[in-house]
């Protein structure tokens, strides 16, 4: 079981705009405009949340098979954390 | 399923057609340490912004969906709360750049910014020659300040960058400069305008590079000879998706753009951008209605700026001869290229 946990990098500006969250990553001043599902997700990260609640989340939310989901989550934290999204 | 692409520029022309407030300038205060010949704030320089104000300006901009906040003075380090603010704007999420002299950049400062949501720290340098820069800040030794303050900066990996703003003292320097930049990984940012002080004062006009001089200066900074090629006369953001408040709490469309559209105590910003008449009066503006601008036959090489307009002639629609000025000597160094 992942026990880790995941937080938004207080560093990372953001705003919902359109409906979608806007982030700025302050190293590289790289916007990032997140999709419906990454604004759902970005919105649980704003307190400190393990992999497992976040799944369990997900599976609520989107109507789509679990393996699929947990990949993409996998993927799409994997990546925010490489660009130092997360801490 | 999680697409990520990088949109700013896309962003900040959607914003800017919907009319959404999506960047704000917060002047926290006058006071500086400099006394800079060119500077466009008057003798009422002593002023901070207070505790609350800055916490309700803050709050109306979060409120508002203000995305990117440039926060300036004066000298922004001058405040005691400096660091306050920064972190306030951190944990309201603004994505925040600071226009600094960088005199009073200490370790803590650093440590302050390196955990926060600023992304640019802009200097202002006018010279790497002590004698020419001190002169422009009217303040000795402030050159090897400024200069120490960006090697903290760079050492921590903080993007900067420098603003150089040309007068008839230093129109020989910004290819050293723009140099230092690129040898340092610095940002290179010029401005030929000097313009009259908000109150009308025009006494800044007299550091302000001869056309000759204005020339020389130009032509040692290849980007900005390309951006002449422009089209057409444009009407910048102020109002548009960008606003200023001032260090008393009140709404303008832009720092020099001294029009008071409201206060953070009396206005709720998000209905006063949306409903508010000289706002929607700078949004229609058009470019047919610009008419000395339409006629000029240097427009497009002009960088067109509203408030200075507005300050220069009482009238949006007129023309600022600070701009007029700029165009002009960008009209004469194309033509001497043909």
């Amino acid at each position: 079981m992942n026990k880790k946990m995941y937080k938004r990098n207080k560093r990372v500006a953001g705003r919902v705009l359109d409906g979608k969250f806007c982030l700025m990553n302050p190293k590289t001043c790289e916007l990032i405009v997140m999709n419906e599902t990454g604004t759902f997700l970005w919105d649980l990260l704003k307190e400190e949340i393990n992999f497992e609640t976040i799944m369990s989340k997900m599976i609520c939310e989107f109507d789509a098979p679990e393996e699929e989901i947990k990949k993409d989550l996998v993927e799409f934290l994997n990546k925010l954390t490489e660009n130092e999204l997360l801490v | 399923m999680m697409g990520i692409p990088s949109l700013y520029e896309k962003l900040y022309f959607d914003t800017e057609i919907a009319n959404e407030p999506v960047s704000a300038f917060l002047e926290i205060n006058r006071t500086c340490n400099l006394k800079c010949l060119h500077c466009y704030h008057g003798d009422d320089r002593l002023v901070f912004m207070d505790e609350e104000t800055y916490t309700r300006a803050i709050e109306e901009m979060e409120k508002a969906d203000t995305l990117f906040l440039v926060i300036s003075g004066g000298e922004p380090m001058l405040h005691n709360d400096f660091k306050k603010i920064i972190e306030l704007c951190t944990d309201k999420g603004f994505a925040v750049s600071i226009f600094s002299n960088g005199t009073l950049i200490d370790d803590d400062i650093i440590k302050c910014l390196s955990n926060s949501s600023v992304n640019e720290v802009n200097i202002s340098i006018y010279s790497l020659i002590p004698e020419i820069h001190d002169k422009i800040t009217a303040v000795k030794g402030s050159l090897n300040k400024s200069l120490e303050g960006i090697k903290k900066l760079l050492q921590a990996g903080i993007r900067t960058a420098i603003k150089m703003v040309i007068t008839n003292y230093n129109y020989n320097d910004v290819k050293s400069v723009y140099e230092y930049c690129l040898e340092n990984g610095i940002k290179f940012k010029t401005d030929p305008m000097i313009t009259p002080m908000n109150s009308g004062d025009e006494k800044p006009i007299q550091f302000r590079a001869q056309k000759k001089e204005l020339s020389v200066a130009l032509a040692q900074f290849p980007e900005i000879r390309e951006e002449i090629d422009a089209d057409e006369t444009k009407t910048c953001n102020a109002g548009k998706n960008y606003y200023a408040i001032d260090v008393e709490g009140n709404i303008l469309p832009c720092i020099q753009f001294p029009v008071i559209l409201g206060n953070v105590f009396e206005d709720n910003l998000k209905e006063l951008w949306k409903n508010h008449e000289f706002l929607k009066k700078i949004r229609g503006l058009k470019v047919e209605e610009l008419k000395e601008c339409m006629d000029c036959s240097v427009k497009s090489f002009c960088d067109r700026c509203p408030g200075l307009a507005y300050i220069e002639s009482g009238d949006v629609r007129g023309k600022a001869e600070s701009c007029c000025y700029v165009a002009e000597i960008r009209h004469e160094m194309k033509e001497n290229e043909k």
